[in-house]
């Protein structure tokens, strides 16, 4: 599983929605559910898969499905 | 919009909200039960359970509806406000914004989208403030997330900057910003989409 999948199936888990209603480029307010609560479950539902709670520059950067890749990708290979 | 003077309550309507301008009494009247409710107070860094009238009254600075705006958000047809805008404006003209939604039957139903839109809307178009800004808390994503869906962009981070009652830790803050001129751009794109 690539950390784009990885990514649709923990926001399609946070806004309990089927995971082929996430679309790989969603952005936040664009897949449904996604609202300022949705977000708030995603983040809180990042945090606790990553086991960590996340820092604010992390925080502020989580807009999209690519951008949660990118955290989770960052978290896999933290030198990369 | 009746033609508004500075001074006068202000009114400003949306599809689905009504914004009036609220006295420090009115105020206390409809928000002090929500000082009670721990996830209405901690985003804020505020204790739950603490305030008497007395303390919540003296901590809303006399709205003026010149330079201090506080601002319920009615929806309509409703007979009390479901959350309060308070707006503060500096001596050259930026708008620090803040809200909070007390009703929580509220939460996540775009309430923030809708009213703030029509404050900056306000505050560009009437004042001709040249920036507006906000720093919630790093950990109230619920807010994070309006500030971004609204385009605002994030300046920096306040580390440390404030205290989390629900952890009793420090906690960061965050600059969110939005000049006049990316506003009224935003503007015209939606008008064009």
């Amino acid at each position: 599983m690539t950390t784009l999948e990885e990514a649709r199936f923990l926001v399609a888990d946070a806004l309990e929605r089927p995971v082929d209603e996430i679309a790989p480029d969603d952005a936040l307010g664009a897949a449904p559910g996604w609202d300022s609560l949705g977000h708030m479950r995603i983040v809180l539902g990042l945090e606790s898969y990553l086991k960590r709670m996340l820092a604010a520059d992390e925080v502020v950067r989580l807009k999209s499905v690519p951008d949660i890749a990118a955290l989770l990708e960052k978290h896999y290979r933290p030198e990369g | 919009m009746r033609e508004w003077k500075p001074g006068q309550p202000l009114r400003l309507e949306t599809e689905r909200f009504l914004i009036k301008s609220l006295n420090r009494l009115e105020v206390v009247w409809y928000t002090y039960g929500w000082t009670f409710d721990t996830q209405v107070m901690h985003p804020f860094g505020l204790e739950a359970g603490t305030w008497t009238r007395r303390s919540w009254y003296r901590r809303f600075r006399k709205p003026n509806n010149r330079r201090k705006f506080c601002l319920g958000i009615w929806p309509k047809g409703g007979d009390k406000p479901i959350g309060l805008e308070i707006v503060e404006i500096s001596a050259h003209k930026v708008a620090t914004l803040s809200v909070i939604i007390g009703d929580r039957s509220w939460w996540g139903k775009g309430v923030v989208q809708e009213t703030r839109s029509a404050i900056v809307d306000f505050l560009f178009d009437k004042l001709e403030c040249p920036r507006v800004w906000g720093t919630p808390s790093s950990r109230n994503f619920p807010s994070i997330f309006n500030y971004q869906k609204l385009g605002f962009t994030c300046e920096g981070i306040l580390r440390q900057h404030g205290f989390d009652p629900a952890t009793k830790q420090r906690c960061d803050f965050i600059i969110y910003s939005m000049l006049r001129n990316e506003w009224l751009e935003k503007q015209k794109d939606k008008a064009t989409a």
